[in-house]
């Protein structure tokens, strides 16, 4: 106490408004302490950060070995594929069960009462969910690039995975929708029911069976991977034009992020 | 069940006719066999599935709604008269249908012409070489044709129902007809009668394509025999039933047998016209009078059979179907542009009808149910197509004051007092004027006033589920009220510029686990305009020792520490403290109490919720006591306490208890091991008859009542 009486512990000035720097720094440190809670969450960061390069290199790289030989482009193919599988764990567990097991602690309360500006605690779940599509795709392209199996060139690999980053975005805010209406123990079923259909009927790794062929266009993820071999060039496996796949994931994250907004505004 | 019962299930009705109006035009374009340019899009995916589903909603939606409207008509006619009548059917019917027409057709122009030459490739087709003239009164009505039906109808009605009295001066002609209509439904005739009319009007005319129904009168003001017919009875038979509400319910219990019957006669008219439609006029012969009739009985099959469903489980009022049917008339009128552009967007893309044919549905009932939100329910529009203008939503907007809704009829009044004409004082920080909170059925806040004076510390007490902890969730903007109105400083605690000068402490919160308390205390004050420096919180709450641990490894205490110093690092000029010493030791707590008197001391005002009376009379300027949602009590702590007069004596002495507590100003006695406890309201007079009842009482001890004697009585009082 004596060491503060220089400092006054309260400011009187109500009236005073806050600096336009001090309201970007309170995004950025949002963003900052959300990222790194993450990171330090064992159980959550070494399933999602760690794992998808060996899955890829085993099932990608070595079992696809034949499959590659006879068709070089398929190579490239289940590099974006295994590409979106890695972002998309991060978003939608990262941010649904986290914000579910954080409303059920009263901590969103807390939030909504602090003066945080509008939405820094969403948008640093979308910004965390970023950073970790980010560290996804830096050890996956090194993996690629040794693999040696993708015909993507250095150009190529820098738009597949700035979309891949932005493409964290739309299952960040399905993880925002899951996280906003379901409580903490029963997220990760929710978000599970979500993530393993859509990685598979996306037709991300496997050919799909025929009649299956025509639904893969529900699963975001799918878009993901179009908008990524769109934008990147790669034509071959391009299904869909790579605006509309992305207007599709504009949609998805106006969608749910909508209702998950609409939802925490009132319920907390 | 009383009459609003049956009002409920007949407005489902309604909505669904008109919503299921929605699905048949969402569908059109993925009909098997559809000659492209018929409709705006001819879809590359067609389906015979969506072909059964539009064959069969078309058979009866129109005629369920017009004999729902039938059944309105007389409804409102009863109750408002010829006039009122008139005056309402223009506003609701008229209006729509002039303003509705002016700017719903040049919007289907553009997108037919937009979606007729993409079908053919990118050129619009040159019209055929030799069109035959326009026949006269040819308009196109598109589908606000229903509307202006509706208008012709109620002029025949009007006419026909005047005649009819007239002739009818004594009611007898009316008893034949009530006495015919009753009998007809009670035994189900009703199904077969009806639809004569209509199945001969069908079967004499030239041009008809038997697929479609009855006609779609859309191309014309001169109105068609056969729809006029059909629709008419259809009304008709409404009005008449209004005559009768109790039929309703024989619809009720019918209502299976009425939807085996529809689903009997639409499988035999497909059988008879195909799954398909066919774009030509059905040829005259026996299967054409057959399919008529068979077509009339699946109609009123149909509409029986859902309208007994409705009574059977629709009749209790419920919200989001009131939503719905009122959202219905608008949808219904707005939707055909919007459907047919999903229809053209979707109409080449390689995707299978079942995916595309739900996302046209889907797309494009979230944009008209947006649309109703934001443009219509709260709005002048909403006025004229509901006759009622819904307050807006409670989540969007309201900076404070609200006022009470009835869920039901939506009549808006006001709250119990009227907030405005008691203006907080200049001096204070922090007002609640007659609020009022529910939770459900509970009553959170009652009319609660309590205000925050500039540099105070003010105490609030109260028991479990008095309302403290609300009144202060209130503050922090985490809900608004019910009605009356929260200020801060003057502001609404909704905006988070009034917010960044107040700082809390709540009850069972948890914080990031994984965060050290360092980096929450650097997080919290990030949101401060000119926050305390992190290591003087630390210095502040003396949690030097702890900054660099995780807070899921701190103890109770410890988190309550840490919680403590997240509330004061923005220095705030008030601070929320929902109990906040709960869980410390001695040595802790004593150390807050000492932070929160520096707070006080350089100006701060602070509100306290505690349930450790001692920590009010140690800490409090003002003590105020809620009870049951209200203000009970409020003043200095010496003030609370003497609201209760009553005073402790305690004493050793040989007299019996039993003995004392027949004394007069004796409120209770106890003793406990050698030492008496006497509660009186009075007393110097118990002092004098115990001296002189028992002259070697000794250690006699008179002490007033204390805070917590006083909280007690009072909200003893309240209860």
């Amino acid at each position: 106490m004596q060491a503060l009486s220089s400092s006054s512990l309260v400011d009187l000035q109500t009236s005073a408004a806050m600096p336009l720097m001090r309201v970007l720094r309170a995004y950025g440190a949002e963003a900052k302490y959300e990222s790194l809670r993450m990171l330090r969450s064992p159980a959550f960061a070494i399933p999602f950060l760690l794992l998808p390069v060996p899955v890829y290199l085993f099932f990608g790289v070595m079992l696809a070995g034949p499959a590659v030989a006879k068709n070089p482009g398929v190579g490239t193919y289940l590099f974006s594929g295994f590409s979106a599988f890695a972002i998309m764990g991060p978003a939608l567990f990262g941010v649904g069960c986290t914000l579910a097991l954080e409303r059920d602690a009263g901590f969103l309360k807390l939030k909504r009462a602090w003066p945080a500006p509008g939405g820094a605690y969403l948008i640093a779940k979308m910004l965390m969910a970023m950073v970790f599509a980010g560290m996804a795709m830096i050890m996956m392209i090194v993996a690629g690039v040794a693999a040696g199996h993708t015909q993507l060139s250095a150009s190529q690999f820098f738009i597949l995975a700035a979309v891949m980053i932005a493409g964290a975005v739309p299952f960040a805010a399905i993880g925002l929708f899951i996280g906003a209406y379901t409580s903490g123990s029963a997220a990760p079923a929710f978000t599970n029911i979500v993530y393993l259909p859509g990685l598979w009927l996306s037709g991300l790794f496997i050919p799909l069976p025929k009649f299956l062929e025509p639904w893969a266009v529900i699963w975001p993820a799918f878009h993901v991977n179009q908008t990524a071999l769109g934008a990147a060039g790669v034509s071959e496996f391009s299904f869909v034009a790579p605006a509309i796949s992305a207007a599709v994931l504009i949609g998805v994250t106006v969608v749910f992020g909508g209702l998950a907004i609409r939802r925490l505004a009132r319920h907390g | 069940m009383s009459t609003t019962d049956r009002l409920h299930a007949l407005d489902a009705v309604r909505a669904f006719a008109l919503l299921l109006g929605v699905v048949f035009h969402a569908g059109f374009s993925f009909l098997p066999g559809l000659i492209p340019g018929v409709w705006a899009m001819t879809d590359n995916s067609p389906s015979s599935a969506i072909g059964v589903l539009l064959y069969t909603s078309h058979i009866f939606r129109m005629s369920l709604f017009f004999f729902v409207a039938g059944f309105f008509a007389r409804l409102m006619f009863q109750r408002r008269g010829a006039r009122g009548f008139w005056t309402n059917r223009a506003k609701r019917i008229l209006v729509p249908l002039l303003a509705g027409w002016v700017i719903l057709f040049p919007l289907l122009a553009v997108v037919w012409i937009w979606g007729i030459t993409k079908t053919f490739g990118g050129t619009l087709p040159a019209p055929p070489a030799n069109v035959p003239p326009s026949p006269p009164g040819a308009f196109p009505l598109t589908h606000l044709w229903f509307l202006y039906y509706l208008l012709v109808l109620y002029v025949l009605f009007m006419l026909g129902r005047a005649a009819f009295c007239a002739v009818d001066r004594r009611g007898w002609l009316r008893g034949v007809v009530d006495t015919a209509v009753r009998g007809s439904v009670s035994t189900g005739v009703a199904a077969l009668v009806l639809p004569v009319p209509l199945a001969l009007s069908l079967y004499a005319r030239k041009e008809w394509f038997a697929w479609f129904g009855i006609p779609t009168p859309d191309q014309s003001v001169i109105p068609q025999w056969a729809s006029l017919i059909g629709y008419g009875t259809a009304m008709a038979f409404g009005w008449l039933i209004h005559r009768q509400i109790d039929l309703l319910a024989v619809w009720r219990k019918q209502w299976p047998v009425m939807l085996a019957g529809g689903i009997a006669a639409t499988a035999i008219c497909l059988s008879i016209v195909g799954l398909g439609p066919a774009f030509v006029p059905m040829p005259s012969g026996v299967a054409k009078l057959g399919y008529a009739f068979s077509y009339g009985v699946a109609i009123w099959c149909w509409t029986f059979a859902i309208v007994g469903a409705a009574m059977q489980f629709m009749s209790q009022p419920n919200a989001k179907v009131r939503y719905v049917s009122d959202a219905s008339y608008w949808i219904y009128l707005v939707h055909l542009p919007v459907v047919a552009a999903c229809q053209v967007l979707v109409g080449h893309l390689p995707w299978h009808w079942s995916l595309k044919f739900p996302l046209v549905l889907i797309v494009s009932m979230t944009f008209l149910l947006g649309t109703y939100r934001y443009l219509v329910r709260s709005t002048f529009i909403g006025q004229i197509l509901n006759g009622r203008k819904y307050p807006r939503d409670p989540g969007s907007g309201g900076r404070g004051s609200k006022t009470f809704q009835d869920p039901v009829d939506g009549v808006g009044s006001e709250g119990s007092s009227n907030p405005e004409a008691r203006t907080p004082s200049p001096d204070s920080m922090a007002t609640l004027r007659g609020v009022h909170k529910r939770y459900g059925q509970t009553v959170a806040l009652a009319g609660l006033d309590l205000d925050v004076h500039r540099g105070e510390l003010l105490a609030v007490l109260g028991a479990n589920g008095a309302g403290k902890s609300t009144a202060i969730s209130l503050w922090l903007g985490l809900f608004e009220p019910d009605a009356g109105t929260v200020q801060l400083f003057g502001g609404s605690p909704l905006d988070v510029e009034t917010r960044r000068h107040v700082g809390l402490m709540m009850q069972e919160v948890g914080l990031t686990p994984e965060l050290r308390v360092r980096e929450l205390i650097e997080l919290t004050a990030s949101y401060y305009p000119a926050p305390l420096t992190t290591n003087e919180v630390l210095a502040l709450t003396r949690l030097e020792s702890l900054a660099n641990r995780p807070y899921a490894k701190l103890s109770a205490g410890q988190k309550r520490q840490v919680q403590f110093a997240l509330a004061i690092c923005g220095r705030p000029a008030l601070l929320f403290l929902d109990e906040p010493t709960v869980g410390l030791d001695v040595d802790a707590r004593e150390a807050m109490w000492r932070a929160i008197r520096a707070l006080v001391t350089q100006g701060c005002s602070i509100v306290l919720t505690t349930h450790y009376l001692e920590e009010a009379e140690a800490l409090a300027d003002r003590v105020a006591v809620v009870a049951n949602g209200r203000l009970i009590a409020s003043g200095s702590v010496d003030e609370i306490r003497s609201v209760v007069s009553r005073k402790q004596i305690t004493c050793s002495t040989a007299l019996s208890v039993a003995e004392m507590g027949t004394w007069p100003e004796v409120l209770a006695v106890t003793r406990s091991a050698r030492r008496v406890q006497i509660t009186a309201a009075d007393a110097e007079t118990v002092v004098r008859r115990l001296l002189a009842a028992d002259e070697r009482v000794r250690d006699l001890e008179v002490r007033q009542a204390g805070l917590a004697e006083a909280f007690t009585e009072l909200t003893k009082e309240a209860a």
